[in-house]
């Protein structure tokens, strides 16, 4: 089971970074005609938006880590690996909208920001990471085992040359053909 | 004595979706067909969690894509007359770009 989910973030972790975001707008909000702290809170802003950039590097690694996992047959559980994985993309996006809403208080004082454009692109990034991770994951139960004995009782099951041309979207004899063509290939 | 291997009909409808070259595609059957049907007992690992009962895992860097590796798991079950392993579920990720 891999570690080291999103920063390691506890929940309680993820809570302090909330009140951060809270302190934030509310200092937003006091220094709204304060020229000299509205620089300041450009900087803070802009260094919260730096830290988010990195959050679709981090959920890749964690990516990477259950692929790895996944290439050494060590994954007892993909269940389990995929909530897990799921909760860290959760909490990235709750993070990452945490700090639209600082953004958003912060573009309403009248302030510009160039790169609240690029913060939205990140979350959409994120939301986008995550669906392609997840699109074709094996969400393996116990009542498919039963489905599968059910449908071979049953006669529902392909041979496997039906099912890969199936597959492909041809025909048994043309599927056929692309395979001895394809053996071909590797062994000329 | 290989093993027949049968597949579900939404097994193969899934690997349909998974956007495979053709060389990959012959790939994964060769080594479904071959592979897996005359060595079950070596390939197939046992899980507990959350269903008892075997997988078939290989990955594979894509010779025509030096960038592209591929993660391939599939959930396999004896059949009754202990003659067929029947492909219940699929799995697939890709990672692009090592």
């Amino acid at each position: 089971m891999p570690t080291g989910i999103l920063f390691g973030l506890p929940q309680g972790q993820l809570e302090a970074f909330e009140e951060a975001l809270a302190v934030g707008k509310e200092e937003i909000e006091l220094t709204a005609k304060d020229e000299r702290k509205k620089a300041r809170l450009a900087n803070d802003v802009k260094g919260f938006l730096a830290l988010c950039r990195e959050i679709p590097r981090v959920l890749r690694r964690e990516c990477d880590s259950v692929l790895d996992l996944m290439a050494a047959g060590g994954i007892e559980d993909y269940g389990a690996t995929g909530l897990e994985l799921r909760r860290s993309f959760a909490k990235a996006i709750e993070i990452l909208n945490g700090v639209q809403e600082l953004v958003q208080t912060y573009l309403s004082t009248g302030s510009s920001l160039a790169e609240a454009n690029a913060h939205v692109e990140v979350i959409e990034g994120v939301k986008q990471q995550e669906y392609e991770f997840f699109a074709h994951w094996p969400d393996f139960r116990q009542e498919d085992i039963e489905g599968a004995l059910s449908d071979f009782q049953h006669g529902d099951c392909l041979e496997i040359d039906e099912a890969f041309a199936q597959a492909k979207g041809i025909s048994k004899d043309k599927w056929s053909v692309l395979v001895e063509r394809e053996i071909k290939r590797r062994n000329s | 004595m290989p093993y027949r291997v049968v597949l579900r009909p939404s097994v193969a409808k899934a690997i349909s979706q998974w956007g495979l070259s053709d060389f990959m595609l012959v790939e994964v059957y060769i080594r479904l067909r071959e592979q897996l049907a005359a060595d079950p007992t070596r390939l197939l690992m046992r899980l507990t969690e959350p269903f008892d009962g075997m997988v078939y895992g290989f990955h594979m860097i894509d010779p025509e894509n030096r960038l592209c590796e591929h993660f391939f798991v599939f959930q396999v079950v004896f059949s009754q007359d202990e003659q067929t392993l029947i492909v219940a579920k699929a799995g697939y990720e890709r990672r692009e770009g090592l």
